[in-house]
């Protein structure tokens, strides 16, 4: 029974004291809102502001107060057990002496209903004085033991509520009723001998509920102590850390830049040059225009492009009506000569064959052996049975409606504008900016020659402006949204390019609008089987497999990485399937065809890089949503796969580990690493000091580091990466001018080469925290930029927005 | 940022927190050299200095960038920073000092390491470099306070300060539980759960028991390796773990007392985490304390009962009834059978055990009988104490396995 009662003593413990739970329940982000500091606008040197800090008394008066507060906390607990000690024993003996003075707490309750504010001081100075108003009552009726009941629950209450970190079991509650009868016979005094009742395997085996634990040493600081809060009054006067506000200036896979200010703001790059109100608009009109509807290729199984045409509302225009005639497929003099040469000269059969050729079976045999392997694809039932609908019904007889169709158009044809150049002339003045000699899409020539040269100068946003215009040309433009188009692989390549160039420069959600007409990519018109007459015979899709992999990964860029790992997971099907028919001596979409052995292995070759490619892209995407495990998985399926690159994806690995701050894991893998590189080249020597260092800074160790990226550049003096990395860990060092004098050395060398974004990004960092003149420092390298790179290169990592 | 506040002043102050640096994504664009633009677009992946060295689509390369923004800062974790006074103008400065205090909620720490002397001069163009480093040992509002005095050349005191406010987060909930097994070992549960909304590598989990108890860890697996929580050993954000301790209390210890009484401190948890590029983070719980289970007067423990005993034959156990209330008890033995019990006493009901002082024990050595075959408690326990006339009914002691060896 006293078991029973100390158990029940402890109940209300049950709660987690109050600072504690307040804790738990704090959210971790939104303090780091608030941790952002602003600038302040006021003048800090001024002598008034002494006043704002705690000269020495206050600060003395601080930890005055906070002792007595841990002093008062400490000391309920302590009156806790002293009762309960006492509490085991009168019960015992049940004497009415010594309950009584078990009974002071609750006495001391009792006298202090009134004033409960103080309860724990005024407990001991009432427990004299109300002890015979205590016998009185409980010699009275039963009644008064729901009272004492109430007061000894507020005592607790009271208790707790300046407990910190005690930790206590847990009983059921329904104790506190048994001890309150018991308690109730044992001062009536007129029980037959009593009888403990005890049943082992209940008690023995007693286990609580889990209780949060404090830890040590740990002041509460949630409460604002006066130095603190002197300190917080002016809140403007506070200076911001250097490098304290930039958000996603750089990407990184899997950091908690990602998920902890910012965690819907993907591509902040591009929404900073896409004005969102443009967005918003583009996104209106796909709505207006919605013959796709918006939940295409959410999940695998909605691949399939066709929607039941009862839920679909009817396309305004009449789905019989026959495509537009696509001015581009007509002639050899087209501009879209595809300017690959060499063995894949052959890859887009001229037009001047088509309607040439009547007899497909003729022609199924002259038709390319590397297109069919490129272009294999294996379609959705829905779009295999549109294609076989199609090919066994009379010519133009069959036409499916628009919304089974691709229909793609350009929606942003506005230029692309040079950032660079905005930045010199905004910092450097007319004369500067006129200086910028760039190309633009209107300086090279309208065909995929002049795209090409655009592209390798860097300038990528003249490439997109350009590919615009080439699509417009194409009957693709702007006002052709929506509607059924005759695609080309010419101008499907046209789209890829235009895709790819956006995602590189972070215009990834101008890219998802325009790619949303695509669909699933698996729309019947994007096959060759749909065009008998201008492909006979040859098979496919016009889509070309890189299309696909950015087709999937757009989600993810914009923050629905889910999606992005369903399609991933589509293609890797597919990808498979196609592997295991050339396995089981059929073609690669299933079909009975003859494949020469040669064809059949280089197929293969082909198809199992595809797959390996594919997995490469779902274990980037797990990574960046830091999903270690699954994406650890990968990457060793991946080192099975890949033999020949065994060191490297090795090397690959350990960085994850080191990512994540298992740095024995990564040191075991880089031994690993060593073992396998015995040849003792330049490469691997490389290669290893580089890991090795990489280890020792996340220890701490920057000498270390340093040191071995050191003997890095020094076996092999273009590795870029080690000397920045050098930098970097002169700044940890303390050695801000080396770490300056380093970055500035490597980016004037070769400022073709170096001007890379990080390495920029990290030097822009040191100018902001070496002196208040770092405008002017990043004005230079801006200068330099401004000589050396296109209208491609990321100006984010300047920071001079 | 540089607005008219430090015109006055010459010399300016910078300071950047170090986290640590991380490795620059690398997003490679996919094409064939098939492919419209295809091989240029290769030409521009490989070029990119992000690539990591012999991998096409790897996302990881070895570019070191440095933080980008001041980030979270945890409980346990140490913070670091940079400090740099430099000198902007044309002037040469002297006798600088350079102080910086962190102001916590309840005290005030120096973490400078320039130390009390003045510097004698700074050149035009110059600098004083500082990193500091200060493991966090409290929650809530922390104030970074840098003070820089210093003299022009003309002999002018002149000095500023400033501000820097982070708040300091908590990064792991802990929550025990306690198993009290039949013996005196306790079972301790720690729950450890991730509030970082980031994984964090879980790099040691230990249990350090205090003088009175010796800690054996179940965290591994019997025959393998510290597999137990899965191959990669992280635990993502507001994950929770739990880890498992046995603890027995010291011989030395239950020898003297042979009870475990009232709150006891079992000990404390140390735990030492990681997350990006190696940062790392320690914490250590309060006391963990445990209320050893009350017994009441008298302990009755079994120090001796066979697991399978044969139908219809009698078996023998041993009781141990332990006094632990604080005054002598005179004791009476009593058996009672209960009918359908499948183990009946044998032997003298109501037989005087004596007096038995405080915190002694006397073994008594028991007979029953098996009547029905199957897993059978043993019940019907009756302990009396004559001076108070109270009865201490002890049920469900023990159980055996009885079996009819006719059936085999």
């Amino acid at each position: 029974m006293s078991n029973e009662m100390e158990e029940s003593l402890y109940e209300d413990q049950l709660v987690p004291p109050a600072g504690v739970s307040a804790l738990v329940n704090s959210p971790t982000t939104d303090t780091l809102d608030s941790v952002a500091l602003e600038t302040s606008p006021t003048d800090d040197q001024d002598l008034g502001e002494e006043e704002l800090l705690p000269d020495n008394q206050q600060g003395n008066e601080v930890p005055l107060r906070d002792s007595r507060l841990t002093g008062l906390s400490f000391a309920s607990p302590a009156d806790i057990s002293i009762d309960l000690n006492s509490s085991v024993i009168p019960s015992a003996t049940e004497t009415q002496a010594m309950f009584s003075m078990d009974s002071h707490p609750l006495a001391a309750g009792f006298g202090d209903t009134a004033s409960r504010r103080n309860q724990n001081i005024s407990s001991y100075f009432a427990t004299e004085g109300t002890a015979d108003n205590i016998f009185d009552s409980l010699g009275g009726a039963e009644g008064s033991f729901a009272e004492m009941k109430s007061v000894q629950e507020n005592v607790f209450d009271e208790i707790i509520t300046t407990t910190t970190g005690v930790t206590m079991p847990e009983e059921p509650p329904a104790h506190t009723d048994e001890l309150q009868a018991e308690e109730t016979e044992e001062v009536d005094g007129e029980m037959e001998p009593d009888v403990t009742h005890i049943r082992h395997r209940e008690h023995k085996i007693s286990t609580s509920e889990p209780e949060t634990v404090g830890f040590e040493g740990v002041e509460e600081g949630s409460m604002e102590t006066p130095a603190i809060a002197d300190l917080t009054e002016k809140e403007d006067e506070f200076e911001s850390f250097t490098a304290a506000e930039g958000s996603g200036v750089i990407q990184h896979t899997g950091l908690v830049e990602r998920s902890d200010s910012l965690p819907h703001a993907p591509a902040t790059i591009a929404n900073a040059e896409q004005p969102g109100g443009k967005v918003e608009e583009i996104g209106g009109m796909v709505h207006g225009l919605s013959l796709t509807g918006p939940t295409v290729g959410t999940t695998p199984t909605q691949m399939s492009p066709l929607h039941t045409p009862l839920h679909q509302p009817q396309p305004q225009k009449s789905a019989s009506e026959p495509p537009p005639f696509d001015p581009q497929t007509s002639g050899p003099g087209s501009p879209f000569h595809v300017p690959d040469s060499g063995p894949h000269s052959d890859n887009f059969p001229s037009f001047g064959e088509v309607g040439a050729a009547d007899d497909i079976f003729t022609t199924s045999l002259s038709v390319s052996d590397t297109d069919r392997r490129y272009d294999a694809w294996i379609p959705s039932d829905a779009t295999r049975h549109t294609l076989i609908t199609m090919a066994t019904s009379p010519s133009g007889s069959f036409n499916p409606a628009v919304e089974q169709l691709s229909s793609p158009g350009v929606l942003n044809s506005e230029p692309q504008g040079d950032p660079v150049r905005d930045l010199v002339y905004r910092y450097m003045g007319e004369q500067e900016a006129i200086r910028r000699q760039v190309l633009t899409a209107d300086s090279v020539s309208h065909d995929p020659e002049g795209l090409k040269q655009l592209v390798e100068s860097g300038c990528l946003r003249a490439a997109v402006d350009l590919t615009g215009r080439l699509l417009t040309n194409g009957g693709q433009g702007e006002s052709n949204f929506g509607q059924a188009t005759q695609h080309t692989p010419q101008m499907l390549q046209l789209w890829f390019c235009r895709f790819a160039l956006m995602v590189k420069l972070r215009l990834y959600e101008m890219a998802e609008s325009e790619m949303r007409a695509f669909q699933n990519l698996d729309t019947p018109d994007l096959y060759f089987e749909f065009y008998p007459q201008r492909f006979p015979g040859r098979r496919g899709s016009m889509v070309c497999f890189a299309m696909r992999l950015l087709h999937a990964d757009l989600p993810h860029l914009n923050g629905r990485s889910q999606e992005t790992l369903d399609r991933l997971y589509y293609i890797l099907a597919v990808v498979r399937k196609i592997v295991n028919n050339l396995d089981s001596e059929v073609c690669e979409d299933g079909s009975a065809a003859h494949l020469s052995a040669d064809s059949r292995r280089l197929s293969k070759d082909l198809w199992m890089e595809r797959e390996g490619q594919v997995m490469y892209n779902i274990a980037s995407v797990l990574l960046s949503v830091r999903d270690y495990q699954a994406a650890l998985a990968l990457y060793n399926t991946l080192l099975d796969k890949d033999v020949t690159r065994r060191a490297e994806l090795l090397t690959g690995i350990s960085r994850i580990h080191l990512q994540m701050g298992n740095v024995t894991k990564a040191n075991e893998i880089h031994t690993e690493v060593e073992k396998l590189m015995t040849k003792g080249d330049n490469v691997s020597a490389c290669r290893n000091a580089m890991n090795k260092g990489l280890s020792a800074m996340c220890i701490n160790n920057f000498s270390e580091a340093y040191n071995f990226f050191k003997t890095a550049v020094q076996l092999d003096p273009n590795d870029t990466n080690a000397v920045n990395n050098m930098a970097v860990c002169s700044l940890y060092l303390g050695r801000l001018k080396d770490a300056l004098n380093t970055l500035e050395a490597i980016v004037h060398s070769d400022p073709a080469r170096n001007l890379h974004e990080g390495i920029l990004f990290n030097l822009c960092t040191l100018y902001e925290l070496e002196s208040s003149r770092a405008l002017h420092k990043k004005q230079a390298v801006l200068d330099l930029v401004s000589k050396h790179k296109g209208d491609g290169f990321p100006i984010a990592c300047l920071k001079m927005a | 940022m540089e607005g008219g506040r430090d015109k006055e002043q010459l010399l300016a102050l910078k300071v950047m927190r170090l986290t640590k640096p991380s490795l620059m994504a690398y997003q490679p664009l996919v094409s064939d050299s098939r492919d419209l633009c295809g091989d240029v677009i290769q030409q521009i992946n490989q070029s990119d200095l992000a690539k990591p060295i012999g991998l096409d689509y790897f996302p990881l390369g070895d570019l070191l960038t440095l933080p980008q923004n001041f980030g979270n800062i945890f409980l346990g974790e140490t913070f670091s920073s940079y400090i740099s006074v430099h000198n902007d103008s044309n002037q040469l400065c002297k006798d600088i000092t350079l102080k910086a205090d962190l102001q916590t909620g309840s005290q005030r720490i120096s973490l400078s390491s320039v130390g009390e002397q003045p510097i004698p001069e700074l050149l035009p163009d110059h600098s004083i470099d500082d990193v500091i480093h200060h493991e966090v040992k409290e929650l809530g509002t922390h104030i970074l306070v840098c003070a820089v005095s210093y003299a022009h050349s003309t002999g002018e005191r002149m000095q500023f300060r400033k501000f820097f406010k982070f708040q300091v987060l908590k990064p792991l909930d802990v929550k025990t539980k306690f198993y009290n097994a039949e013996t005196d070992e306790v079972y301790l549960e720690a729950q450890i759960q991730n509030i970082t909304p980031g994984p964090i590598y879980m790099e040691r989990v230990s249990l350090e028991p205090s003088n009175q108890y010796t800690a054996k860890e179940l965290n591994t697996p019997e025959g393998k390796e510290g597999r137990l929580y899965g191959g990669v050993d992280y635990l993502s954000g507001s994950d929770t773990r739990q880890y498992l301790y046995c603890l027995s209390p010291r011989p030395e210890l239950y020898a003297d007392n042979k009870v475990l009484k009232g709150v006891t401190n079992i000990g404390k948890l140390d735990i030492v985490w990681k997350t990006n590029m190696g940062e790392k983070g320690r914490l250590q719980t309060s006391q963990l304390q445990r209320v050893a289970p009350g017994y009441g007067d008298i302990r009755l423990t079994v120090e001796s009962v066979p697991d399978t005993v044969t139908l219809e034959t009698t078996f023998n156990i041993v009781c141990r009834i332990t006094n632990c209330c604080e005054r002598t008890m005179d004791l009476t033995l009593v058996l009672h059978n209960v009918p359908g019990q499948g183990a009946m006493w044998c032997g003298v009901s109501g037989r005087q055990l004596g007096k038995l002082p405080q915190n002694e024990s006397m073994d008594v050595p028991l007979t029953l009988l098996a009547v029905t075959p199957g897993l059978q408690t043993i019940s019907g326990l009756r302990l009396t104490d004559n001076f108070l006339k109270r009865t201490y009914e002890h049920d469900e002691i023990a159980q055996v396995f009885v079996i009819d060896e006719d059936t085999f």
